[in-house]
């Protein structure tokens, strides 16, 4: 049996990972999603960057900064710069940061998110 | 002291590309679930956030080396990073990684303490795929 079958079975007996064990506590769960928050934001840089061949050297010529201070940005360093740091580094890349703040109630959620898509489709520049 | 496990801890993240699983001793011990456990909660929160981001990032993108570094070219073998902390894993096959040995590393370079996680790991790979080939790895509770 590999590892892919063996898992297969463990899932149809019912058996949960680490992660679910885990994410069944709230606070625990808040945690995880705060850290993964936080790569998400360095993977799309990484991605940006990625896409367009642009290197962390290059990354700190376009923001005027220290290749050192990049690397600090991209390795954590970006939870808890200021939005206008983050601002700065996107714009290098050639994106805009879109900040959004909305409700926890599901419903109230959709509606906001829906709307704010809405809006940021609306105002896409040409 | 290890704890004797069963197949039941032995998934950390199920990904949407990628699956972590504890490394299983002969003797049933998960010496890195051990660890993981004596973390404090925000290690742990760090560190499963590393597989889980992971675990679901499209194959080919690449992906943080503050956060999964390649430890050792031939077998690869690479670590998931959160802080000062490390877990080594290698890859058995489809995208399932076997998550080894736990180190802290606090400089670039590794020092003697991850060199022997690392040993550690390329042996428990060729223990892994000793026992797998024997059908004697998974077939156990």
């Amino acid at each position: 049996m590999n590892a892919t079958e063996a898992r297969k079975q463990r899932q149809a007996a019912g058996k949960q990972s680490l992660s679910e064990r885990l994410r069944s506590d709230e606070n625990m769960a808040r945690r995880i999603d705060a850290h993964l928050e936080e790569l998400r934001l360095e993977q799309q840089f990484l991605d940006a960057m990625q896409a367009q061949h642009i290197s962390g050297a290059e990354l700190a010529r376009r923001t005027k900064s220290k290749p050192a201070s990049i690397s600090r940005d991209l390795a954590g360093g970006l939870s808890s710069a200021k939005l206008g740091r983050v601002r700065e580094m996107a714009d290098a890349v050639g994106y805009d940061v879109v900040t959004l703040l909305v409700p926890r109630d599901p419903h109230e959620r959709k509606r906001t998110i829906e709307k704010l898509s809405h809006e940021l489709l609306g105002a896409g520049r040409d | 002291m290890s704890k004797p496990r069963t197949s039941a801890d032995l998934d950390v993240y199920v990904g949407s590309v990628r699956c972590f699983e504890w490394f299983w001793s002969a003797n049933g011990e998960m010496p890195s679930l051990d660890v993981f456990e004596d973390l404090d909660s925000g290690g742990k929160a760090a560190i499963m956030a590393v597989f889980e981001h992971w675990g679901d990032l499209e194959l080919g993108k690449r992906v943080s080396e503050t956060r999964i570094n390649e430890e050792h070219d031939d077998p690869k073998i690479l670590a998931a990073k959160a802080g000062k902390h490390r877990f080594s894993m290698f890859h058995a096959g489809n995208n399932v990684w076997i998550v080894c040995r736990y180190y802290e590393k606090q400089k670039q370079k590794l020092d003697k303490v991850g060199k022997a996680a690392i040993k550690l790991t390329i042996d428990d790979k060729k223990d892994y795929e000793k026992r797998l080939a024997a059908g004697e790895y998974y077939e156990r509770n």
